[in-house]
């Protein structure tokens, strides 16, 4: 990043960025006092031109159109606009880079790792994660165990939630393969930024996200059974009540399919139909919003209504597609999440492009005893908590507090984890009259049609709103920005973009593949077994592992 | 289309139309009325709300039954209850209705709670739901496919009307004070009426014309023309398909079909001396048809109660 100076401080200038502090972590705007990061410059001058009344004559505006619109979610019963900051978060073509690769090799680790699970389970028997993690997670689903006409398509959509440390890497925070929420609010929010901050893009080329609904839309009908040539999509949600359903009515508008709730389907010799005016209409693929347990009350929880009875037995039955496949959870599981490096070596025999934060597992004695001294300066989460439930900051919790965490942590070591305290980086942020930095997160949003994983441009940065808040998330007081991605060639973005080839791992290779036939090789495409691997560029070995010595 | 949005497409209709309806016909009772002792006014009002049914009790303090019929939001029947429902019902079409459509109702819901509250008293209230119900329906008419969904919409919303007219037209001619201009005024067919028929307007031209009139589209006879029209097309739209005899889509035409004949070929001389009757045939011809079109078109699955396995349904 350049030091580029701003010029003479314009008074209007001073009034919005007075006394900016600067603290441990990563301001993504400022590189040091007058040092603007070269991304940022446009937004940056733009912004010297408005003053605190202008921002926030706009930010009513916004509030207002979002409140008209019902662009908004529902926080103890009263329907809120979701509150967008208009100051945009920006990420360079090459930082992009990074963060497009390693989501995409995450997502197949990942899809790997859920066949695997669910099937014959090579990576437990070779010892590289214990089978024991699998079957004590609360998420995982014995009722799908066996499927197999999902593999590598079980994760159509997915969020993975990345943070920025202190020297500016990415980071993996947590993996939502389940029913990630939050994509419609970054087609919305950049909408209402153009709109509302035209000047702040000037001339710089912003990747659009516009391409979205499409790109899901694509990857939904490649993934419907193998024998239907024109497959019906439609999404499935709980119903109006639902904080989330401003989302799946704009998910399923824009991908021209049918909203509907589980009353309007019905199941048939494992066959998913919905009602409709004229007669009943078979349907191939369900992008669903409800949760495992909800989804079928054969199988699951037996008092839902949400759900449609027998959906399991047709997905089984290869009748229908439900996306993201039932079980996901178990890849959710912040528990499992360690083992994550480790499992991108084992099935795709690279070097993970994205780190996690540093984490020990409760459940290690080493690591608990560790942890268990270090608690106040540690950050210590549910293995199965989300929405920033659950959440103990070590250096800001008082005694009390850690106390209960610690005898928590000993009752069921395998419900926590602990993580070092990473400052998330900054974006300056309206607070009142003036621009202050908040903690972010980015929620990237992947698509994969089983042949290839395709990351939105962009993606959801989250922001904490209360000073030095660390967790970001909308049903605790955050916010969220519009986020860029420059195009290779705009300003910031002047270095060349190198494509990343994945340093291979030589973790878990010790002897030569098999080297199957090539029918087989097909043949197994078909079943979609290993397309995550087999057509790779930068994995000559292709495959599930036959046989592995493990390290 | 799924049967879930055909009936909230429905509903939507009727409500926006009751809204708009009853909003008309107590600005016109309250406001417009020659002027006279607000005693009596009053109690015209109350008459014609209990004629119509438009509240079962009926509160004895004027200011109390203005609220009621007008502003209180728990009676799916007053102003303010019809556009809470015809919002919740478009919510849950959001993704079939043109943005626009649905963000129309949306910002006159968020409006009732501070409109509703504000001291400027029914008058203005009022006009502004007769303003935000043009809005809503120029939109669905302008921006809208007139596709399935649309006649559904339709439907809802000229059997709502039919439904409101007739109700006021037989309140009307069962009190014997009533004046006949409140009776055309509150259907929005004032200036029509002057124009065509002048102003002297005795019984026998204002029934005629709140009933049969061939232009005006908030008569009678237009409201079941129009309701037929929409249901003729929802009628062929589902005839490719049609299997099942107990939901047979021509049903609600036919009834609504009938009822319109009735009225086509009837003199206004013969309709007055046979009103009572005509009334009472046109009223259940309108229920019928809506239970037609419930039946034909929204089907709803059994309502299955699943047993708790204990045995199967746990997990480690």
């Amino acid at each position: 990043m350049s030091a580029q100076q701003v010029g003479p401080t314009v008074p209007h200038m001073a009034d919005l960025f007075e006394r900016y502090p600067f603290g441990r972590a990563w301001d993504e705007m400022f590189a040091g006092e007058n040092d603007t990061r070269d991304a940022y410059l446009t937004v940056h001058a733009a912004l010297k031109k408005l003053d605190a009344a202008d921002l926030k004559s706009r930010a009513e505006i916004l509030g207002r159109s979002f409140l008209d619109q019902g662009i908004t979610f529902a926080l103890g019963g009263v329907e809120r606009p979701f509150p967008l900051d208009l100051i945009p978060r920006i990420i360079t073509a090459a930082e992009w880079q990074a963060v497009e690769q390693g989501v995409s090799q995450r997502v197949q680790g990942l899809e790997a790792c859920l066949a695997d699970a669910y099937g014959p389970g090579r990576i437990f028997t070779d010892g590289v994660i214990p089978r024991r993690l699998l079957t004590t997670s609360p998420h995982f689903a014995r009722q799908v165990a066996g499927i197999s006409s999902q593999d590598g398509a079980r994760v159509v959509l997915s969020g993975v939630d990345l943070i920025r440390d202190e020297t500016g890497t990415f980071r993996v925070l947590e993996d939502n393969v389940r029913v990630p929420s939050g994509v419609s609010y970054v087609l919305e929010n950049r909408q209402a930024v153009a709109e509302l901050m035209s000047e702040a893009i000037g001339d710089q080329l912003v990747r659009p996200v516009s391409d979205f609904p499409a790109k899901l839309h694509a990857a939904l009908r490649a993934v419907a059974p193998w024998n239907v040539t024109d497959p019906t999509v439609v999404v499935l949600t709980p119903g109006v009540y639902n904080s989330a359903y401003f989302e799946h009515t704009l998910l399923a508008r824009e991908m021209g399919v049918e909203l509907v709730e589980g009353r309007d389907l019905v199941c048939r010799n494992n066959q998913v139909f919905v009602r409709t005016t004229a007669s009943e209409m078979p349907v191939h693929v369900i992008y669903r919003r409800i949760d495992d347990d909800f989804l079928d009350p054969v199988q699951f929880r037996a008092d839902s209504m949400l759900g449609l009875p027998g959906l399991i037995n047709a997905a089984r039955a290869g009748n229908v597609t439900i996306a993201n496949a039932v079980g996901n959870g178990i890849a959710d599981d912040k528990l499992v999440y360690t083992y994550v490096p480790d499992i991108i070596r084992y099935y795709l025999r690279q070097e993970p492009i994205l780190p996690n934060v540093d984490t020990y597992r409760m459940e290690e004695q080493d690591h608990r005893e560790y942890a268990l001294e270090h608690l106040a300066e540690l950050v210590i989460k549910p293995v199965d908590g989300s929405g920033g439930k659950g959440i103990v900051i070590g250096s800001k919790a008082d005694p009390k507090t850690l106390r209960v965490a610690r005898q928590a942590i000993l009752e069921n070591p395998r419900g926590w984890i602990a993580q070092r305290e990473v400052a998330l980086s900054t974006v300056p942020t309206l607070i009142g009259d003036k621009l202050r930095p908040r903690h972010v997160d980015l929620r990237p949003f992947a698509v994969n049609d089983r042949n290839s994983v395709w990351v939105l441009p962009g993606g959801l940065t989250r922001v904490a709103l209360p000073e030095g808040e660390l967790v970001v998330n909308s049903s605790q007081g955050g916010g969220s920005k519009d986020t860029w991605v420059l195009e290779v060639g705009s300003q910031g973005s002047t270095s060349p973009v190198k494509t990343i080839v994945p340093t291979p791992s030589t973790k878990y290779v010790a002897e030569p593949m098999l080297t199957a036939p090539e029918p087989t090789q097909s043949f197994r495409a078909q079943q979609g077994q290993q397309q995550q691997q087999g057509t790779q560029a930068g994995n000559p070995l292709g495959g599930i592992p036959e046989e592995v010595t493990s390290c | 289309m799924l049967s879930r949005i055909a009936e909230a497409m429905y509903w939507m209709g009727r409500h926006v139309e009751r809204a708009d309806n009853t909003a008309r016909i107590v600005d016109t009772y309250l406001h417009l009325l020659p002027t006279g002792a607000w005693k009596s006014e009053n109690q015209i009002v109350r008459e014609l709300v209990q004629s119509m049914g438009l509240a079962e009790d009926t509160p004895s303090d004027p200011d109390l039954l203005i609220r009621a019929l007008v502003f209180d939001g728990d009676r799916p029947s007053s102003v303010a209850g019809a556009l809470i429902a015809a919002r919740d019902n478009a919510r849950g079409v959001r993704d079939v209705v043109p943005m626009e459509v649905w963000e129309c109702l949306n910002v006159t819901w968020h409006g009732l709670r501070t409109r509703a509250t504000s001291a400027a008293g029914p008058h203005t209230f009022l006009r502004w739901v007769a303003e935000r119900s043009a809005m809503a329906n120029g939109l669905i008419d302008q921006n809208m496919s007139h596709d399935e969904g649309w006649h559904f919409l339709n439907v809802g919303r000229t059997l709502e009307r039919a439904d409101m007219t007739i109700r006021l037209l037989a309140s009307a001619v069962l009190t014997t004070t009533t004046p006949w201009r409140a009776l055309v005024t509150a259907t929005g067919g004032f200036e029509p009426f002057v124009r065509y028929h002048g102003e002297s307007m005795g019984r026998r031209s204002a029934i005629e014309f709140v009933l049969l009139d061939r232009q005006f589209p908030r008569s009678i006879f237009r409201a079941m023309t129009a309701a037929e029209a929409s249901l003729a097309e929802l009628e062929s739209a589902g005839a490719n398909t049609f299997q099942d005899p107990r939901r047979d889509p021509s049903s609600a035409r036919r009834m609504v079909g009938r009822a319109r004949t009735s009225l086509e070929y009837r003199s206004g001389a013969e309709v007055e001396d046979e009103l009572p009757a005509v009334l009472t045939t046109l009223q259940r011809a309108v229920d019928n048809a809506h239970v037609a079109v419930a039946k034909s078109f929204f089907r709803h699955g059994d309502t299955v109660t699943w047993a708790h396995q204990t045995s199967l349904g746990a997990m480690a």
